[in-house]
């Protein structure tokens, strides 16, 4: 009798655990009361608003700005902002909160990741909540609603918006009689002609971007190449992948081009140029903030030099809201505050100069003066004009996951092209349909 | 004469080399403390100079100020903490148990004890988070602390130590009806007091210092440990804003460092227990 | 009194029940889990979406160019940092055991096991700085001595090499105090009747010391392979996996395909397990056979 005991001891221990371990009957409670001690009503009584963005540096510092005016312009909601690294690091972050029943309020998310999450069903439709201060979706740029409706709801609206430009270091290029280039040839020839070179090391590069697919996305398009194929069942490049990279490895041999590690690489490419390391830049409409009327050089940008046809994708990110907030009343009420208030989106857009998303804000007085001071941001908006984008697809995120492995295989290890290219279609193709 | 000048030359040297091993191993923390106390442009000199001209204390405020290093010292120190307590009052009874006890089924579940030891949470990670976001317990600092609690490692250490405890002083005290209890707490811990520190420091430094398990399971600053933080810092102030940074790590490393420049010699003890048992 | 001896022969369970408790929450029922999950293509955002996928996420796996560079990354990552921490430790123990100098030998002691105690976040941050190509010190010394700068963690080539030069620097210490301690528990006698014998010193270390302390060395292999096996905090920090995946370790490799891809990370975390089961087997296999007990 005893003997048998401790065989059945252990296992009633075991099975209590497992059922233990895997049940989550007892837990609501405690759930529950936790969910209300982070997202509830503070002591002061204000309705807390959790708001993830991706914004560090400079723009984070605008982005707080923005979020303590609100605060201090009504006593009813405080947000709380928190920076949650790069986009790719905040679609991570987003895809655990959602199971884990703590996703934010409010969320920024990159424009190519909002149909992986609208495709989930853990949106809410912006449509009624639009309706209730009496906006609609006419109230923004026409050029920056893609990719945001799904079954019939709108899931996302644009806000830290861009276009990749060329930024130029306008007193390196007059040095040497150079003019602004407008097609790949003369990107090549100016950029070889900035070269500094001393005793085999590269002292000056002609041009960079930071290490992102949407460069050579931008490249694809321009080839009249699409990174999607409308139908959204493949990749929509062949010669034209393989003549983006054999561009930029041509010009990285000559030390044209300088393409950054991986890590960091935006800060990496913006520091060189602004202490004239570099030329000519292709990066987001996002950093000009960061150089006009602060670098010492005459700073321009230009539209970004054109292949087959003109040609850029958009980027940036849009915002979202979850259907689980329990607080979309006040969320919306910042939301709202943020497109129509002056000292709202339209101060961030002014500070950072990422494009103007409202038809108001383009419009504005201050921000048609501030075109008229530093024409760089101008031209930011109108080449909105030739914006398309092809990376519509839930499977983006983790297709420009390999895509970038492609990248670096190629740009730092001088991996075949070709293959390269087809072996990644392969894969992502997979990835598609599933 | 010769001998003897020779051989001075020779410790000479052994000194010197000495000296250069011990420089590697230092000089990297002075490096760091050096370039917390540097102006940004100082940082970006070449050749590049030891000494900051003028010592930029300003450096640890804009550290401290680019994110709540409040919450997140004290998240480091309550989880720490309550990881070292839970874990003494789990195992000691459990290592009681296994060193002092015969029952039915002790190999199978000493067998799983130290089952535990091998599998490590880089493997198990993604499952526990799972379970403990089913559990609604993510905006909590509870998956940073209950897979903790059981330190098998512990478990391990303390039962050879408690199984060198002479039975019959056991048998005694029962004689003079103490309850398990009182012997536990009486008579086990005080005479493996060297093993509990041993098992308390281990705990104290890996989890102080743990960047792993707080990565995966942590999505909320309210939550998040010093080490997240600083690692944070280089994407709040950018990867070349080294001076920020070093001031962010010399806030992290301090604690550590000067408990250990005060009882270098316990922790050296400690350590080498571990691994020699 | 049959009743108080049923709840005496109950004792030792309810003693060890809580840690047992914890053991399977948290590390055997997750494996299991983990297991099942490798057989879903699992969708975070919506669990109903899940679908049950059987053997395909392994063979995902093993079709990938990408799981065999971070295996092969791992091993040689292991293999060098293990064999060239064992040498350095034993050399560093043999030195700070020297009877000269015993206060400087202390110093040094304390010194090099300093690293180890500070987080990797820590040591990796500042060994990123003195690794910086264009500003670092590093580069600085190897030019100023007349020899090539390095590109170090930028450079798909030298990257693996720089991750394992700060993972030696921040272990080597703690395994040279532990080849330190086995060294003076030699019972000195040995020494002497080996001086008699007029043997040189590195007869009396080789037939002598390296028997002597042979428990001591494997237990150091043992963890260190099994730790390294599992590296992670420095390549997140320093790498990121790169460039071109040269640092991409498997632990790495689950890390960045846990939340796009779930099932897969899944599969590979499973053959993470085996692989180091397999090896902590073999490991104790060869203990039984081979090292020298007192």
């Amino acid at each position: 009798m005893k003997k048998a005991l401790a065989p059945v001891l252990i296992m009633v221990l075991l099975l209590g655990l497992v059922m233990g371990c895997s049940s989550n009957d007892g837990q609501t409670a405690n759930q529950q009361a936790i969910a209300d001690a982070n997202s509830g009503e503070g002591k002061s009584g204000k309705t807390k608003i959790q708001f993830w963005h991706s914004m560090g540096g400079n723009n984070g510092e605008y982005i707080d700005n923005m979020i303590k005016a609100y605060n201090e312009s009504q006593d009813k909601v405080e947000v709380i902002g928190t920076f949650q690294g790069t986009y790719q690091e905040t679609l991570t972050k987003l895809q655990q909160a959602v199971p884990a029943n703590t996703a934010p309020d409010i969320s920024m998310l990159e424009r190519g990741f909002v149909p992986l999450l609208a495709e989930a069903e853990v949106l809410a439709d912006f449509y009624p909540l639009l309706e209730s201060t009496g906006m609609s979706e006419d109230d923004f740029l026409p050029g920056l609603l893609d990719n945001v409706k799904f079954n019939e709801q709108l899931n996302a609206l644009p806000f830290n918006r861009s276009t990749p430009l060329l930024h130029i270091n306008k007193t390196m290029l007059d040095e040497k009689n150079l003019k602004v280039p407008t097609t790949w040839d003369e990107l090549a020839t100016v950029a070889n002609a900035l070269v500094v070179k001393e005793n085999g090391e590269f002292k000056r590069y002609g041009y960079s971007m930071p290490y992102a697919s949407w460069y050579p996305i931008a490249m694809i398009q321009q080839l009249k190449g699409a990174f999607f194929n409308a139908e959204g069942t493949g990749m929509g490049f062949n010669e034209e992948g393989v003549k983006t990279f054999e561009f930029l490895k041509e010009m990285q041999t000559t030390g044209a081009l300088f393409y950054p590690p991986a890590q960091d690489s935006g800060n990496i490419v913006n520091s060189m140029f602004a202490s004239g390391q570099i030329g000519m830049m292709m990066e987001s409409t996002g950093v000009i903030g960061r150089h006009a009327g602060i670098v010492d050089f005459d700073y321009v940008t230009a539209f970004l030099p054109m292949k087959d046809q003109q040609a850029t994708p958009t980027g940036g990110a849009n915002l979202v809201m979850f259907e689980s907030s329990k607080h979309k009343e006040a969320a919306w009420d910042f939301l709202n505050w943020v497109f129509n208030d002056p000292k709202g989106g339209q101060q961030f857009i002014l500070d950072s100069g990422y494009v103007p998303f409202t038809k108001k804000m383009a419009e504005s007085a201050e921000m048609k003066a501030q075109w008229e001071e530093v024409t760089a941001r101008k031209v930011a908006f109108e080449q909105l004009e030739y914006a398309f984008d092809s990376n519509n697809h839930a499977a983006f995120a983790a297709v420009d996951q390999i895509f970038l492995k492609a990248t670096e295989a190629i740009m730092y290890d001088n991996a075949d092209i070709s293959s390269t290219l087809d072996s990644f279609k392969k894969e992502a193709e997979k990835l598609m349909k599933e | 004469m010769m001998q003897s000048k020779w051989s001075l030359i020779q410790s000479g040297i052994n000194y010197l080399l000495k000296g250069i091993v011990l420089l590697i191993f230092i000089f990297p923390f002075l490096w760091m403390i050096m370039t917390a106390l540097k102006t940004f442009p100082e940082t970006m000199v070449y050749p590049p100079k030891l000494l900051p001209s003028m010592p930029q204390w300003s450096n640890f405020v804009t550290a401290m100020q680019s994110g709540p290093f409040f919450t997140y010292t004290k998240n480091s120190i309550i989880i720490t903490f309550s990881i070292i307590i839970l874990q003494m009052l789990i195992m000691i009874p459990a290592a009681y148990a296994f060193a002092k006890y015969r029952f039915k089924g002790q190999n199978i579940l000493f067998a799983l004890v130290l089952l535990a030891f091998m599998i490590p949470g880089q493997v198990t990670f993604i499952p526990v988070y799972l379970m403990l976001a089913d559990w609604g317990m993510i905006n909590t600092l509870l998956p940073q602390i209950l897979p903790f609690v059981a330190n098998a490692f512990g478990i391990f250490l303390l039962r050879q130590y408690f199984m060198q405890v002479p039975t019959e002083i056991i048998e005694s005290a029962r004689m003079d009806n103490a309850s398990e209890f009182m012997i536990m707490y009486k008579i086990m811990v005080p005479m493996s007091l060297p093993a509990l520190a041993t098992v308390g420091l281990f705990s104290f430094v890996s989890h102080w210092n743990d960047y792993f398990w707080p990565l995966v399971m942590t999505d909320s600053t309210s939550v998040r440990p010093l080490t997240i933080g600083i690692a944070m810092l280089r994407e709040t102030e950018g990867i070349s804003n080294w001076n920020i940074i070093m001031a962010g790590n010399v806030v992290l490393v301090m604690p550590i460092l000067l408990a250990y420049l005060f009882s270098s010699k316990q922790i050296v003890k400690a350590f080498v227990y571990s691994g020699i048992k | 009194m049959n009743r108080r001896k049923f709840w005496l022969s109950l004792r030792p369970y309810m003693m060890i029940l809580p840690a047992m408790l914890a053991i399977l929450c948290f590390v055997i029922y997750p494996v299991f889990y983990l297991l099942k999950l490798s057989f879903y293509k699992y969708n975070l955002l919506n669990h109903a979406k899940s679908k049950f996928v059987g053997g395909d996420n392994y063979k995902q796996l093993f079709a990938k160019d990408e799981f065999y560079i971070a295996l092969t990354n791992t091993v040689v990552y292991t293999v060098v940092t293990v064999l060239l921490t064992m040498l350095f430790a034993t050399l560093l123990a043999l030195w700070v055991n020297q009877k000269k100098g015993k206060k400087f030998n202390a110093l040094l002691q304390a010194g090099i096991f300093t690293p180890h105690i500070i987080s990797i976040v820590s040591i990796a941050l500042v060994w990123m700085l003195l690794m910086d190509p264009n500003h670092g010190i590093l580069n600085f010394l190897l030019k100023s001595v007349g020899l090539p700068p390095s590109k170090w963690l930028q450079s798909s080539s030298t990257s693996m090499m720089s991750v394992i030069l700060v993972s030696i620097w921040h272990s080597v210490g703690y395994y040279a105090l532990i080849v330190l301690a086995a060294l003076r528990s030699v019972p000195t006698p040995i020494y002497e009747a080996a001086e008699l014998d007029n043997a040189g010193k590195f007869t009396t270390f080789y037939r002598i010391t390296l028997p002597m302390i042979s428990p001591q060395l494997f237990f150091i292999l043992i963890i260190m392979t099994i730790g390294s096996f599992k590296v992670f905090d420095t390549v997140r920090i320093m790498t990121g996996g790169g460039p071109n995946n040269s640092t991409s370790t498997l632990v790495y490799h689950i890390y960045e395909y846990r939340s796009n891809n779930l099932g897969y990370a899944s599969a590979t975390g499973i053959v993470l397990m085996l692989i180091i089961a397999v090896l902590t087997f073999v490991y104790f296999r060869m203990l039984s056979k081979k090292v020298h007990y007192q």
